[in-house]
């Protein structure tokens, strides 16, 4: 096990004008996560699925411990880091990366992409100048970008999104990290080159044995990369399963319909089941399942309690009543 | 109903021209829904703003006629274009929060659309509001909200409500669900489904997700870098894709019907247009390449009522 969260919560206060604060004393909540329990195993990819609004970005932050949790804990590597601070903190992050969506954002546009890479060579005193140059030759090479030499004195803006991506992963890969968070990486590159970026994102895992948690909304996408995906609605796992048991077996309501929602040109099938609605915000989340006013099954346990997710066979738990 | 000749865009930049749509034909019928699919660059976009004449600047129609029942719009004078503007044809665009005023009542500026164009009274035209609302799945109590107050979907609803509010012959969509989560874009998809049938407009719908459109177009236009490669019936293209690039692009999509977790990708960039490549535009990337596709642009030919555009089919 690599990573490992029990029972994790992220609560953010809702901002409140000057004259509501006045007349009400009551704080509100965005419950961004609200109890998520997962864990990464060592050389696993596990995706996070879900819609914009589901909490998976968060999680993927807290887990980095990039914004610090409300409640709950975070295992890393078999090491409590929930309350890890400063310097130990800052120690750790070499073990840890992320890679974000939009490349073009996440480099330093007046960096060349050269000294990109190698800045946290230089930060985490992992290698000497000249050392930390050949390291990011080498790096540069291994994402595909050559001549390396030439590549390294680029600036962003003469890549094109392919390119920036993988200079994104090769500044996530040259500390050499245990666990890599990549929060829908590839959502923003051409569809000609995902499986690229998909590819040497397998093969670091392969030569350097590490974990991913993959966020992403694309359960195609998932499918493609991961040993097992979690689904997530509205700050809650609502189910976790093998990919095999995700697309052949899927238990809850949810995932069917977001299987049931991706577009496939062939074979023209019948759409099994359709959703009305979209996702409510974090601060109303209905009581019991907080699916029930979306979900085509609900009886009236549904509205009175809540679910927990629960395991129905070898590794595949969902928290729906149709299966308790 | 409406036909693309031979139509050229260039786009004036300081680094020089840029020609993001080159000598493109395509023509759409009566209630039908055509699909452009193409990555970013491919110039699929700025055809779909051609269209209407509403390429930004720098960009210039260069060359080309569009006919609409055989008027060339790009003869008619400003007023007149404005009059086809939502008129005949419409537009909806990728994000609705941008579209959207943000200040007035979503009812209102649907009003405001109706009213604008159409010679009822007041009344008339709320009436014929609210019927449009509930036509795209908004309840009439949402009439009084605000944009912010409504959800992506619900915004992009509104959007497309005004978009059919004059009875348009077309619509055309630029990215309508890209902003959009899964399951909202299978609501909308259907949604549009659901309007051609209901009231028979024709729909141009512009994607880079070759799944959503082969999934709900009649026909297909494959685009790459300015250049119309494929342009067919979706079910052809499905059966048989006869440009390489084509083939290579539904290679690369993730097929959740398939036990086969193999993605193929294309190696190579996109062309760089301020330097486009010689002879086809998609040889350096292309498996099938040939010394002439090095060498001359490929012509469009028709095999079997498919437009292709690749040198593999001139002796066919």
């Amino acid at each position: 096990m690599i990573l490992e969260t029990k029972d994790l919560k992220k609560y953010f206060p809702v901002t409140k004008s000057f004259i509501e604060r006045l007349f009400t004393r009551e704080m509100k909540y965005v419950k961004a996560i609200d109890g998520v329990s997962i864990d990464v195993r060592k050389g696993e990819i596990l995706s996070l699925v879900g819609e914009s609004g589901s909490g998976k970005t968060t999680l993927g932050k807290l887990v980095l411990r990039l914004i610090d949790p409300t409640d709950g804990r975070i295992i890393f590597d078999g090491r409590d880091i929930t309350y890890l601070k400063g310097e130990e903190l800052r120690r750790l992050r070499r073990h840890m990366q992320i890679i974000y969506q939009d490349p073009y954002a996440s480099l330093n546009p007046r960096m060349k992409i050269g000294e990109s890479i190698k800045d946290p060579l230089i930060i985490h005193n992992i290698a000497s100048d000249q050392e930390a140059y050949k390291m990011v030759l080498n790096m540069l090479e291994k994402v595909g970008l050559t001549p390396s030499e030439h590549f390294y004195g680029l600036y962003p803006r003469s890549l094109s999104g392919g390119q920036r991506q993988r200079v994104a992963i090769a500044r996530a890969m040259i500390t050499n990290p245990k666990f890599v968070v990549a929060d829908e990486p590839v959502s923003m590159i051409d569809v000609s080159l995902r499986a690229s970026i998909l590819d040497l994102m397998l093969r670091f895992k392969h030569d350097l044995h590490l974990s991913y948690l993959f966020i992403t909304h694309d359960l195609a996408v998932s499918k493609y990369i991961s040993d097992r995906i979690a689904v997530m609605y509205l700050a809650k796992i609502v189910e976790l399963g093998d990919v095999y048991s995700i697309f052949k077996k899927p238990l809850h309501p949810y995932t069917q319909a977001l299987i049931s929602a991706i577009p496939v040109p062939y074979p023209r099938r019948e759409k099994k089941l359709s959703l009305s609605g979209e996702i409510p915000s974090g601060i109303d989340i209905p009581p019991g399942c907080r699916f029930h006013p979306r979900c085509p099954f609900k009886m009236n346990i549904c509205s009175e309690e809540e679910p927990t997710l629960r395991r129905i066979e070898e590794g595949h738990y969902v928290a729906c009543f149709l299966h308790q | 109903m409406l036909e693309i000749r031979n139509l050229t865009v260039d786009y004036m930049t300081r680094r020089g021209r840029i020609r993001a749509v080159n000598d493109v034909s395509l023509s759409i019928m009566d209630s039908e829904i055509v699909g452009l699919v193409g990555e970013s660059g491919s110039g699929k976009s700025t055809l779909g703003y051609a269209i209407l004449r509403l390429v930004p600047p720098p960009g210039i129609i260069k060359s080309g006629r569009i006919l609409l029942n055989g008027v060339d719009l790009l003869g008619l004078s400003e007023d007149e274009i404005n009059r086809i503007r939502g008129k005949d044809i419409s537009m909806v665009l990728q994000d609705p929060m941008t579209s959207l005023d943000p200040l007035m009542r979503v009812g209102d500026q649907l009003l405001e659309t109706i009213v604008a164009h159409e010679n009822i009274g007041k009344e008339e035209a709320r009436e014929k509001a609210v019927k449009l609302l509930e036509a795209v799945g908004i309840k009439a109590d949402r009439f009084n909200d605000y944009p912010h107050q409504l959800s992506g979907g619900m915004r992009q609803r509104i959007m497309i409500a005004m978009a059919i509010a004059l009875d348009p012959k077309l619509v055309i969509a630029d990215e309508p669900t890209t902003a959009l989560d899964v399951i909202v874009q299978d609501q909308i998809v259907e949604l549009f489904k659901e309007l051609r049938s209901k009231i028979g407009m024709s729909l141009l719908i512009i994607s880079h997700d070759i799944s959503l459109i082969l999934e709900i177009s009649d026909k297909v236009g494959v685009m790459y870098g300015g250049e119309l490669m494929e342009f067919s019936p979706s079910d052809e293209i499905i059966r048989e894709p006869l440009n390489p690039y084509t083939q290579e692009l539904l290679k690369a999509v993730p097929n959740i019907e398939l036990d086969d977790k193999t993605l193929k990708f294309i190696p190579g960039d996109p062309p760089d247009l301020l330097n486009p490549p010689m002879g086809c535009m998609f040889h350096p990337r292309c498996p099938r390449a040939m010394d002439i596709c090095r060498k001359d642009k490929p012509p469009t030919l028709v095999v079997d009522g498919k437009h292709v555009k690749c040198w593999l089919y001139s002796e066919g």
